[in-house]
């Protein structure tokens, strides 16, 4: 569980009350080659999102063929349709969703390739024409 | 003008209900809600409209117009349960000889895929019983799940007693010389009455003109079917989803006033005709032998089974349903239902125009909660600790 936050604290005594800690990795906020490190040994990435205004995290998940669970409100579940969604506060969905993409390999094989294929999709200018084009058909009025 | 072969594709799944518990093993549940609603919708916007148009049409044309229709066992039950005015007027329309109903599997499914077993043939069986009781006939001409084909189905399907096969017309009959454009099926005596499917997707897929094209006339269509014809004795088949009209393409197009005028703009032509599948067997007019081992389909671009068994989680579904995986664990009715070739359908990741078509038919959100609705829906008791468990090792 990667990130650092408000509820770090209380995950982290959930765990331990639980006794699953031999289960839970917390390594704060990670990047660089740590990140690349974790996500080429993830077999699947989540992100519950409350909110997210895009979620590059979930593109470079993406970048290294790990299939990816999102929140249905951020960003980045408009771009990449291949993946599951649910709304971050149906838990219950979400924890299925996690053990099906677990429990069947197919599933994350499909998702991941095709996700990556989208990945192959998106640039950055390809986004800056459309806001410019944005901005230009607002000087129209 | 050639001899016009019209055949209409009724059938409607069972969908699985979705949202599955990880908890207990409850079995398949399918969606009865969501199959009524949907069989009542297109019953009152295609198949009752449609079923009353062809009486209207056998009414006015007599003899002159005939045509073939196809109805799966499962949509047959649902019909019977949800609209079964829609099955008197066909019977009505079997009676007064306008139609000519075709064989297929019960299900709706993919057996003919699965070479180790005989449930092809159970289903087949399955399927004649139901248009004997149902309707007081034995179909003689079969049509296999969107029209999947190949030397050795077409074997199966003659060992089964049937004379004629509707198949998908592929471009590699073209170089098989044929006045007719009827053939015989290599190794067997079955008369394989080629689809053209280029004609039949002008009325399933640019009747309205979407793509840029003008609208349809029965004229313009006449027109352009002419523009195929090479002999006067060609038979051009016409297969579409009778959902087609009223449901894929709505009423609004004109698409039912299509359908009634089409009959009278081809009579007025000369040698113009409309022959049922199995007029065409008793004419003996197949002249060229047709040979396709690789399998061939009417669906996708690609008219092939990657439809179905495009994918990773496709082949994994399909492997469950005939290796015993499904059979071992729950009852039949529900393994045959889970068959129906639909749910492995819902989990083709196509993109493109033929992933726009997929997700035009699909329940589901994603093709990956598809496969999870299915696979779900026959797991035996799995719990979160289970699984743990098992990834662990």
């Amino acid at each position: 569980m990667a990130g650092a936050g408000d509820m770090l604290g209380a995950v982290q005594e959930r765990v331990k009350q639980l006794g699953i800690e031999d289960s839970f990795l917390f390594p704060g906020f990670v990047q660089g080659e740590e990140l690349e490190e974790l996500l080429s040994v993830a077999d699947l990435y989540v992100m519950p999102s409350v909110s997210e205004p895009f979620g590059l995290s979930a593109l470079e998940a993406v970048s290294f063929d790990v299939p990816v669970i999102l929140s249905k409100q951020s960003g980045v579940s408009e771009v990449i349709s291949h993946a599951l969604k649910t709304d971050f506060w149906d838990t219950d969905r979400m924890s299925e969703l996690m053990v099906h993409a677990l429990t069947y390999p197919e599933l994350r094989l499909e998702m991941a390739s095709a996700a990556k294929h989208e990945l192959s999709e998106l640039h950055w200018e390809v986004s800056a024409i459309k806001t410019v084009e944005v901005y230009q058909g607002l000087q129209g009025h | 003008m050639p001899s016009l072969c019209l055949y209409l594709q009724i059938h409607q799944p069972y969908r699985l209900a979705a949202g599955t518990s990880l908890n207990k093993h409850i079995g398949p549940r399918f969606d009865s809600t969501l199959n009524e609603e949907i069989m009542k919708r297109v019953a009152t916007r295609c198949y009752l409209p449609t079923t009353a148009l062809l009486l209207e049409m056998a009414k006015r044309y007599g003899k002159g117009f005939s045509c073939a229709m196809s109805i799966t066992g499962t949509a047959l039950e649902q019909m019977r349960r949800y609209a079964p005015t829609v099955l008197d007027r066909v019977a009505r329309l079997v009676d007064i000889g306008v139609v000519e109903l075709l064989g297929e599997t019960y299900y709706h499914s993919l057996s003919s895929l699965d070479k180790q077993s005989n449930e092809f043939e159970m289903q087949v069986a399955m399927h004649q019983d139901a248009m004997q009781t149902t309707f007081g006939i034995k179909p003689q001409v079969f049509r296999n799940t969107e029209l999947i084909y190949s030397d050795a189905i077409a074997h199966r399907v003659a060992m089964m007693g049937f004379t004629g096969i509707i198949a998908e017309g592929t471009p590699r009959l073209n170089f098989i010389p044929s006045r007719t454009g009827i053939y015989r099926a290599a190794g067997s005596d079955l008369t394989v009455i080629p689809r053209n499917y280029p004609l039949s997707d002008e009325i399933a897929f640019r009747f309205d003109g979407s793509n840029g094209s003008l609208r349809l006339t029965p004229d313009s269509y006449r027109e352009t079917v002419s523009r195929w014809v090479e002999h006067s004795e060609n038979i051009i088949t016409i297969g579409v989803d009778c959902e087609t009209f009223g449901e894929h393409v709505g009423n609004s197009t004109g698409i039912l006033e299509f359908l009634r005028e089409l009959p009278e703009s081809f009579l007025a032509s000369k040698d113009g005709r409309f022959v049922t599948p199995s007029a065409i067997l008793t004419e003996s007019l197949s002249d060229g032998e047709y040979s396709c081992p690789d399998l061939t389909s009417w669906a996708d671009q690609s008219k092939d089974i990657s439809t179905w068994l495009g994918n990773t989680m496709q082949q994994r579904a399909f492997d469950a349903l005939y290796d015993g995986t499904i059979q071992r664990v729950v009852d039949e009715e529900s393994w045959r239902r889970l068959q129906t070739s639909d749910h492995l359908y819902y989990m083709s990741t196509k993109q493109g125009s033929d992933g726009d078509v997929h997700r035009y038919f699909s329940p589901y959100e994603s093709p990956y909660d598809a496969f999870i609705s299915f696979m779900n829906s026959f797991r035996n008791e799995c719990t979160i600790k289970d699984v743990d468990t098992k990834i662990a090792l």
